[in-house]
């Protein structure tokens, strides 16, 4: 109860968010810093990825094995990944540009290799048969998919400018560092306008892809800034005697007796949070969900509540974590409900498109019999988007056995927080072990969810849960 | 003088960004009780002409009257309330799936029921509005039906489902869009028998439309035809058929029996 209160007041110290002209100027330095970590980092993602999806896609030598890696290499968190960059490179946006970097050129390379793999195969052999070089064939590839590559290209964009600020918690520099910065000098106000700054980023890249994606030359423009954060952002100094002192400190991995009997406990746990955090989610989403669907609530209702779940959505798990463990403590109710908090927004957005998505006729016909809204929502277009809504929340609840793993590096909980201790305490051995429990346990999850998926063909995703 | 249950004066359905109006001009006048038949090829506008009547498609010129109140100028209360007294049996029967089929059959009383009760209802069913449900589905030969899932039944039962939940609402009348399309001859006249008995012992009006003349002719005392959006014959069989005919067809040839054949829309290869 007591501890209850405490959180209480000090989510109250969150408010208002510090709107001064003088701290809102102070913040166009990190958010450049974050925006060009971004664009530095996917433009080597997309440099690297294309050609490498492409040699996937048309199953070159070798692509099955260069499959494997990008899995294993997506299923190290990016969290993990800007981590062991700053003990590299030391603190600042080049660890977080290269930790982004590298996490992004397996998933973008993966999505784009799938795309291509799917690729009509009448056109292709066509092309083929004129005795075209496989350079020329997988040119021809490019224009057949371009729809599909531009789509999820401005989704990983997206979702790369939220992990910016993960990235930058750690010592990746931009905003994270800003906003660890605020959590730890208890300057809470301020750290609401990083949120806000946060979803107002977010809420702008959306548009500008959206108006890319109709326009795709335009976006040859941004090629030569992001070649100049490349620059800017490069490694200032990379020791290689202090890297393989680093490294020589982490190996070999090692947990004591103790630890080891605890991993099934912090497992339990993880896995606990993961589905607490989807339950939390989904029973925000639905009723959000119902109020923000354009074919049930009136538009002065639907657009705001939109807003809200998109801004929810806007700020990854990690960092809702971060908050939360300023406001709730160490352990796994932060995390939990900081799942909770983006699942929210996930699962809000795309219930909302399942019940704006159900056949009409079947709701037609329920309120031609004089049904009332609430009727006719509960008769028709519930039990019609329940298959949807069914199929979002499992894929919800694999998303969240991962990041419940990550989440937990800042503390929040679960095998993530054990990880969390052994690098404070500079136990680079038990830290590395940890790591590497984390990374396979990723791996199992995402393994298991292409299998799922593969079963689940029938219902077509949206680019986020593409993964 | 006697009092008309539904009047239509000058109708025009003309949705946004469409060049042609699907209904042009249609004016009629329904008494309680009386049933008529609504004949006319494929896409003439028949059922779009139904769909302004219960005020699913708005109309852009002319009056729909139901019991004296305007449908086509209905604030959304008063629009529903308006409804509960007319059950469409749609044409593609539009149930929802996953639903027991006693949940498909009972949101015909949803116009009658407080939020709560309906809400009720989905999650636990009183025995007296199982029977209620029961007895709709015995009227249409489907008592057996009751607790099953929506999904698994065929075409003809879903259309029987549909006329069920037309039942259940009590409605005072009843817009039928081929409510034997996927039915077999002998079960096809067993629900036009059910319908037209209806309206003959509960002075419930009826508007159906149908692909059989010979059917329209034997349960149908007056027949309307519709052709490209306009109301073209009122009136008995005989003038009827003449726009059924397909074009191409010879003028004085006759017309094969149509009320045999179990679908008429899918003979005509609609
Ligand atoms: N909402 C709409 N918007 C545009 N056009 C429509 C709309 N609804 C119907 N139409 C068009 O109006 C015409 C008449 O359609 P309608 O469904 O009323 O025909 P019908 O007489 O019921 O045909 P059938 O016997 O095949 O059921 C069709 O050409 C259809 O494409
Ligand atoms: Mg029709």
């Amino acid at each position: 109860m007591e501890s209850l209160a405490r959180a209480l007041q000090t989510l109250v110290s969150f408010l208002p968010p510090d709107l001064s002209a003088h701290y809102l100027l102070a913040l166009t330095g990190p958010v450049l810093e974050s925006i060009g970590m971004t664009a530095g980092a996917m433009l080597i993602a997309y440099m690297v990825s294309l050609p490498l999806g492409l040699y996937v896609g048309l199953r070159g030598p070798g692509s099955r094995f260069i499959g494997f890696v990008l899995s294993g290499v997506r299923a190290i968190p990016d969290l993990t990944l800007a981590i062991l960059c700053v003990i590299f490179v030391g603190i600042g946006p080049a660890a977080g540009m290269i930790a982004m970097a590298i996490f992004y050129t397996a998933a973008v390379a993966k999505i784009f290799g799938d795309l291509f793999k799917t690729a009509d195969a009448a056109p292709l052999d066509a092309i083929r048969a004129t005795g075209a070089s496989p350079v020329q064939v997988a040119l021809f590839l490019i224009p057949l998919k371009l729809n599909d590559i531009l789509s999820y290209g401005s989704y990983e964009f997206e979702s790369a400018v939220r992990a910016s600020v993960i990235v930058g918690a750690v010592g990746g520099g931009g905003l994270g560092a800003e906003l660890v910065g605020t959590l730890n000098g208890f300057d809470f106000q301020r750290t609401t306008t990083l949120l806000l700054v946060l979803i107002g980023i977010v809420a702008a890249v959306d548009a500008l892809t959206v108006r890319l994606r109709q326009r795709p030359v335009w976006l040859l423009l941004l090629v030569p800034p992001s070649l100049y954060a490349l620059w800017v952002f490069q490694p200032e100094q990379f020791s290689l005697l202090h890297a393989v002192h680093t490294i020589g400190a982490m190996f070999p991995p090692s947990l004591d007796s103790d630890a080891i009997a605890r991993l099934p406990a912090l497992i339990a746990e993880t896995c606990a949070m993961a589905l607490f955090g989807t339950v939390l989610g989904g029973i925000i989403a639905f009723p959000l969900a119902l109020m923000s669907a354009r074919t049930i609530a009136p538009p002065w209702v639907a657009l705001p509540v939109r807003r809200f779940l998109e801004a929810l959505r806007a700020v990854p798990e990690t960092v809702w974590g971060l908050v939360l463990v300023a406001i709730a403590g160490i352990g796994p109710e932060a995390g939990t409900i900081a799942l909770g908090l983006h699942s929210a927004g996930s699962l809000g957005r795309l219930f909302a498109e399942s019940f704006e998505n159900v056949d009409p006729a079947p709701v037609l016909a329920v309120a031609a019999t004089g049904a009332r809204p609430v009727a006719v929502v509960a008769y028709a277009t519930l039990p019609l988007a329940s298959a949807p809504i069914g199929v979002h929340t499992l894929f919800r609840l694999e998303w969240n056995l991962r990041q419940a793993t990550v989440v937990g590096m800042i503390g929040a909980g679960g095998i993530g927080q054990a990880l969390f201790e052994a690098q404070q305490l500079f136990f680079y051995q038990a830290m590395v072990a940890y790591l590497l429990i984390t990374w396979v346990m990723v791996l199992a999850v995402d393994q298991l969810s292409q299998m799922t998926r593969a079963r689940a063909g029938w219902i077509t995703l949206p680019a986020e849960e593409i993964r | 003088m006697q009092a008309s249950m539904l009047r239509i004066d000058g109708l025009t359905v003309m949705p946004h960004g469409v060049k042609t109006p699907i209904c042009a001009d249609v004016s009629f006048v329904l008494r309680p009780g009386e049933r008529v038949a609504l004949v006319g090829a494929s896409g003439a506008g028949k059922t779009t002409l139904l769909r302004a009547i219960n005020g699913s498609m708005p109309a852009h010129s002319g009056t729909v009257l139901l019991n004296g109140m305007r449908v086509d100028t209905s604030h959304p209360r008063s629009l529903r309330r308006l409804r509960r007294t007319v059950a469409m049996i749609p044409q593609k029967h539009d149930l929802v799936p996953r639903l027991h089929v006693y949940q498909n059959v009972m949101a015909g009383a949803l116009g009658r029921w407080s939020a709560a009760r309906a809400l009720r209802f989905l999650l636990w069913p009183l025995a007296a509005e199982l029977a209620e449900a029961q007895r709709a589905l015995e009227q249409v030969a489907l008592g057996e039906k009751l607790r099953a899932r929506t999904a698994t039944l065929s075409g003809g039962q879903q259309q029987r489902v549909a006329i069920a939940r037309a039942l259940v609402q009590q409605p005072s009348l009843i817009l039928a869009d081929e409510p034997i399309a996927s039915l077999d001859p002998g079960m096809a006249r067993q629900v036009l028998d059910l319908l037209c008995t209806l309206a003959r012992d509960s002075g419930v009006a009826l508007v159906c439309t149908l692909h059989q003349p010979d059917l329209a002719e034997q349960y149908f005392p007056r027949i309307l035809t519709m052709e490209s959006g306009r109301l073209t014959k009122d009136g008995p069989y005989r003038l009827a058929t003449e726009a059924q005919r397909e074009p191409g067809q010879q003028q004085d040839a006759r017309l094969p029996p149509r009320g045999l054949m179990p679908d008429m829309k899918q003979a005509l290869g609609t």
